[in-house]
């Protein structure tokens, strides 16, 4: 039942948080006449990308946690551990489809930019750094955690040796080997999928009669939906494996102080880490600007029609 | 190249092939500074997306230009701006701008203008 925590903390939070976020949004959109109907046709296409993402996320983790508690035993753990990070992966995907399926051209009159795009010219660079320092944060746990852990990989233990006997204390479950293997392969399928959407968020055709900076803003949102729900999915697997470690070492620590410690400062990260899990959902995408009054850069040598 | 960066249109209804309407404009933007030597032009999938053309159409253009020497085709940095294929002196340009300057406050379309210096073209040569 416990660890039903891996799920239940995360998606108790998500929801509300994922209904906050659609809110902001609705309220806060400009309207399509400011932008030309082709940018809010290629912005509507986002938003719904966006909104799908998030149904798909939530319905992955329910689907997981549905089939964790109809296998039960041991499994039932691993697959209440990943169900976060396949949420984000689920998201991912939507997200990347939602590239692919990216308005294409249409009308005889088309328009493009020369200048070549990179993946770094779109990248919001908070998001970046917040999605690298919590999956090598998720990574950094894992690994130590499969050092420390015994055996069976799920639990952690103490050995004490008294003046006749000695004894020995197994808590669990801990973060090992046996959820760490799970977790860090959905991590890189994650990441993987990651590196493919913000490619294809680069190469997908431009909005004909776009501005530049217009063009530019879809990406640079496209982008953020991309890391927000990839580093989110990672800081809120992050928080409650803390969360499991915690009340492992806890659960050994008997009368050591530093042990004990330990359990309040794994306990106390586990928060923050849910927290920042959940700042990342409520930070809204960059938004469509209004086009400039002034003409674009003109196109020497055109040709008549 | 810094600010609004050089934009590209295609008309697919124009009897002009759409390759060499980006060829021409592309020298064009050359001539008019806003594309500079060592600038990296978009690769040929990504022009082609943008545009919604076949990617061999883009590849036709970008050979044109290289046979013309305004860029050239390097492997790992894809096509690169060279320079103008003729230097323009700073008078012609001045002339140009101000012709442009004029044109756009009488209202010309820019096909009449074209024509315009064609024919001026053709006069001299005569």
């Amino acid at each position: 039942m416990f660890a039903g925590l891996f799920v239940l903390v995360p998606l108790a939070l998500l929801l509300p948080a994922a209904l906050v976020v659609l809110l902001v949004l609705v309220l806060t959109a400009r309207p399509d006449g400011d932008i030309g109907p082709a940018t809010a046709a290629a912005r509507r296409h986002a938003v719904a990308g966006g909104v799908l993402a998030v149904v798909a996320g939530v319905g992955a983790a329910a689907a997981v946690a549905a089939l964790a508690s109809s296998v039960g035993g041991l499994t039932s753990g691993r697959l209440l551990a990943v169900a976060v990070l396949v949420a984000g992966i689920a998201h991912t995907l939507v997200l990347a489809l939602t590239e692919l399926t990216w308005p294409r051209p249409t009308g005889t009159h088309r328009s493009g930019v020369l200048v070549r795009r990179r993946v770094a010219d779109v990248l919001p660079r908070g998001l970046l750094r917040a999605a690298a320092a919590t999956a090598g944060a998720l990574v950094l746990v894992l690994l130590v955690g499969s050092l420390v852990a015994g055996d069976d990989g799920r639990s952690l233990t103490r050995t004490t040796a008294a003046p006749f006997a000695v004894t020995a204390t197994s808590s669990g479950p801990f973060p090992g080997s046996f959820y760490a293997v799970p977790l860090l392969a959905c991590l890189a399928l994650l990441v993987g999928l990651v590196w493919l959407s913000l490619h294809l968020v680069v190469s997908r055709p431009a909005v004909t009669g776009a501005h530049p900076d217009a063009d530019t803003a879809l990406r640079t949102a496209s982008a953020h939906r991309v890391l927000r729900g990839a580093a989110a999915s990672t800081a809120l697997t992050l928080g409650p494996v803390l969360l499991f470690a915690s009340s492992a070492v806890r659960g050994i620590a008997a009368e050591a102080q530093r042990l004990e410690a330990l359990a309040i400062l794994l306990a106390v990260l586990a928060v923050v880490a849910c927290l920042v899990g959940l700042v990342l959902l409520l930070l809204p995408a960059p938004r469509v600007p209004a086009p400039p009054v002034a003409v674009v850069h003109p196109v020497p040598g055109g040709v008549p029609a | 190249m810094s600010g609004t960066p050089p934009q590209l249109e295609v008309d697919l209804s124009s009897a002009v092939p759409p390759y060499e309407q980006i060829r021409a404009q592309v020298a064009g933007h050359v001539a008019a500074g806003a594309l500079r030597a060592g600038d990296r032009l978009p690769t040929v999938r990504a022009l082609a997306a943008d545009l919604g053309i076949a990617p061999g159409t883009v590849a036709r253009a970008y050979r044109t230009l290289e046979a013309e020497g305004v860029v050239v085709g390097r492997r790992r940095l894809g096509t690169v701006v060279t320079g103008p294929a003729a230097q323009v002196g700073s008078g012609v340009t001045r002339a140009a701008e101000t012709l442009v300057r004029h044109a756009q406050d009488e209202g010309l379309s820019e096909a009449v203008v074209l024509d315009l210096v064609s024919g001026l073209l053709r006069s001299a040569r005569a």
